[in-house]
């Protein structure tokens, strides 16, 4: 008997990272990184689970940045390109470790991943991952939902409703152009929610999105299952807090699962490691080291001594852990449920990329779950959100508490001292925005249409959580500073080129052509 | 002597490039060169290369001049809006106790604060800001500097709404306002004494770990 609900949702996104003049942009890497390490073996894995008939049920929510970018013909073909050369490199590994039988046990794991990856990518989805996608929510087993457009951290650019609207509207229109079908669920970016967003989503079709433990904690009225059920919003939209235990026992690093001295240590990697004559054709072009992806190491300890990398162990402790976890699930589902009047509903949320990129074994290690609910208890049953919104209707209303997953719960993270100059530009170019578009709207000009729909876009991709999150840890900041500048720059242009009555169309097209997502969005949703 | 064949030879080398610049922007098969009016038809070709929009505008003269870095620029006719850049304050909670404001002052606002106030009163008065506590009705004052355009608040206070008043205050005590904030409420931080009577909380549900705030995905990427 089913005793309780185990949600497992995983949120993939990156943001639209889309340089046609330069090919060798670092951070274009991430896209190749995770779309190796991440994304194939998370579809591999439903992959399987469907062909062994386990019945399972995986949230998972694609932001449109990334789904833009998996559906770019020119990000598919670098992508190839970059998968061909790591192919050829785990060749020239293979010969090189002949020799050295641990390290060459490891290259040939590497080198059947790597194959793998390009039959799934290539040869089966044809380069495009979203069919692969698509397939999965067929499937039944997968229910696909979305983020905001550009993953806007929406607490913070609430000042404009417009911005807001438009970062809901523009994200459900694209999923539903893309998969053909309505989202169901959304993904506030961080889990940032702030009363109010709920009615948005409302108007969009959108029946749950996700909130971090203690935006159902503090809501009100109090709710009477604390975290483990959703509540209603006035709006009529669920809200599904997230699980304080089982999140930290996936993130935690040092009690989480990731940290086990088994798995695959992340920091040691060929790009690093090896001479530099031999690894420079698969590093960046300028000679610049960087994670090639192949990683010979694991944990081992917490000094810097790593001994040589065991697939077998390490594939063990990720049956053992995902064992563990069921374990204390059920434990949880037991005990809860001898007071609730439904089974208690466990929503554990987590980045995709933790799977496979960070935590190497983690696709593994959700694949050994699913099986062990699956085949070996009956106790808890994997369910997706809106599944068990079908199921209880009866949901508690109260009012969600603002919030978000980042440190300390709120808005700390993307408003502090690195990143807190970006908030002027970006209201006020919404409000220019806004402005521009209702008096555009009163005329039926195809200049005014095209140059504000390049400005919508703009303005969108300025405000990405990603920079500001970027800006404060630190890593990348010049191309982060670079990027909102940039988004700022060109926005600023196109409403003078409005005002002046002339434009530099090659300048546009170039602009067009790069900042090219959401092709079919439209200004008028800001006016 | 020397001179003159120097500048000949720069001379040369201008034109030779100008005349290679020339020859790239031509013959590059994106682009057309004109010399001539052209029609709408063509002008929507051009413009749609690249693409999907159609264009019945019209294609200005500058496009088709020699010297190959003029732009291509097409004009029409201008959008009239009111698009100012007005003296405003902006408040933002960053969490149940702090909250972080920004402003923007317009020159006009300067001006006509001296209009107004007198010669250099500008630079006689100090900067401050309100801060209104709209749930409690308090108010507080915060003097700042004129070369702050941000600053964060303590206000140690969650679930209240707050605004916050941009103003310069004469040594004589005189406060002269200059922007009103938007209304921002801090972030509740503790949980609700409001009961439904039709959902009693289950004790046992709540005796889960007071620590509340998972880490987050960033935050483990940063370890």
């Amino acid at each position: 008997m089913t005793r309780g609900y185990l949600s497992l949702v995983l949120h993939a996104h990156l943001p639209y990272i889309h340089h046609p003049k330069d090919p060798n942009v670092l951070e274009e890497r991430w896209l190749h990184e995770a779309i190796t390490e991440c994304y194939i073996p998370i579809i591999k894995v439903c992959q399987n689970l469907i062909n062994e008939n386990v019945d399972f049920r995986l949230t998972v929510s694609l932001s449109p940045p990334l789904m833009s970018m998996l559906s770019n013909p020119r990000l598919q073909r670098r992508y190839l390109k970059h998968l061909e050369k790591m192919i050829e490199l785990s060749h020239k590994e293979l010969k090189r470790t002949e020799n050295e039988p641990e390290f060459h046990t490891v290259v040939k794991m590497y080198h059947n991943l790597l194959n793998q990856a390009y039959l799934i990518y290539h040869v089966q989805y044809g380069n495009n991952l979203l069919r692969a996608f698509k397939e999965l929510q067929d499937s039944g087993k997968v229910e696909l939902i979305t983020a905001a457009a550009t993953h806007g951290f929406l607490p913070l650019l609430q000042l404009s409703q417009k911005a807001v609207e438009a970062q809901v509207k523009v994200a459900v229109d694209y999923f539903k152009e893309t998969f053909g079908t309505q989202p169901q669920g959304m993904w506030l970016p961080e889990c940032g929610y702030v009363p109010g967003i709920d009615n948005i989503l409302k108007e969009n079709g959108i029946k749950y999105f996700f909130v971090e433990s203690h935006g159902v904690l503090y809501a009100t009225p109090r709710p009477k299952y604390a975290t483990l059920a959703p509540i209603r919003c006035p709006s009529g939209v669920a809200a599904f807090p997230r699980d304080i235990e089982s999140s930290k026992q996936v993130w935690s690093a040092d009690e989480g699962y990731p940290g086990d001295f088994d798995y695959r240590e992340y920091y040691r990697d060929i790009g690093f490691d090896l001479d530099y004559e031999y690894i420079k054709p698969y590093i960046h072009p300028e000679g610049i080291r960087i994670n090639t992806g192949f990683k010979y190491y694991r944990i081992t300890g917490k000094t810097d001594y790593k001994e040589v990398y065991k697939p077998e162990w390490a594939r063990e402790k990720a049956a053992i852990h995902a064992g563990n976890f069921m374990f204390n699930r059920q434990k949880q589902a037991e005990h809860y449920s001898q007071y609730m009047d439904r089974p208690p509903m466990i929503v554990c949320p987590y980045d995709a990329e933790l799977f496979g990129h960070w935590w190497f074994e983690g696709p593994q290690w959700i694949e050994f779950l699913m099986k062990k609910i699956y085949f070996d208890q009956n106790e808890i049953e994997t369910i997706t959100p809106s599944q068990y919104l079908e199921r209880h209707s009866n949901i508690q209303p109260a009012l969600p508490a603002a919030s978000s997953w980042g440190n300390e719960g709120y808005n700390d993270v993307w408003l502090e001292g690195s990143n807190d100059w970006i908030y002027r530009h970006l209201h006020q170019a919404a409000k220019r925005m806004n402005r521009a578009a209702r008096a555009a709207i009163k005329h039926n000009n195809e200049w005014y249409e095209r140059i504000l729909n390049q400005a919508a876009r703009e303005l969108l991709l300025a405000q990405s959580s990603d920079w500001a999150f970027i800006m404060k840890t630190g890593t990348t900041v010049d191309y982060a500073r670079r990027r909102t500048n940039q988004h700022i720059e060109r926005f600023n242009k196109l409403i003078q080129s409005l005002k002046q009555g002339k434009i530099d169309v090659d300048w546009l097209e170039e602009i067009e052509e790069e900042d090219n997502i959401f092709p079919s969005l439209n200004y008028k949703i800001y006016a | 002597m020397f001179s003159i064949l120097t500048a000949i030879i720069v001379v040369l080398v201008i034109l030779a490039g100008v005349l290679l610049a020339y020859h790239v922007r031509t013959s590059s098969p994106t682009r057309k060169r004109l010399n001539r009016e052209i029609t709408r038809e063509e002008a929507g070709d051009i413009i749609n290369r690249t693409s999907p929009y159609k264009t019945d505008m019209e294609i200005s003269e500058e496009l088709n001049e020699e010297g190959g870095d003029k732009l291509r620029e097409v004009t029409f006719s201008p959008l009239e809006f009111y698009d100012e850049e007005e003296t405003e304050i902006v408040l933002m909670p960053v969490n149940p106790s702090m909250v972080f404001t920004y402003w923007i002052i317009n020159e006009k606002t300067v001006r006509n604060f001296e209009k107004e106030h007198g010669p250099n009163s500008w630079n006689k008065s100090n900067p401050v800001l309100r801060l209104y506590n709209l749930s409690d009705n308090t108010v507080e004052e915060i003097p700042i500097n004129d070369f702050a355009s941000n600053w964060y608040l303590k206000v140690y206070n969650p679930g209240k709404k707050f605004k916050v008043v941009l103003g310069r205050r004469f040594p004589c005590g005189r406060f002269i306002q200059l922007a009103v904030s938007n209304e921002a409420e801090t972030q509740r931080a503790g949980i609700s004494a409001v009961i439904d009577k039709d959902w009693m909380p289950i004790d046992e549900c709540w005796k889960i770990e007071s620590e509340g705030i998972g880490l987050s995905s960033p935050e483990f990427m940063k370890i």
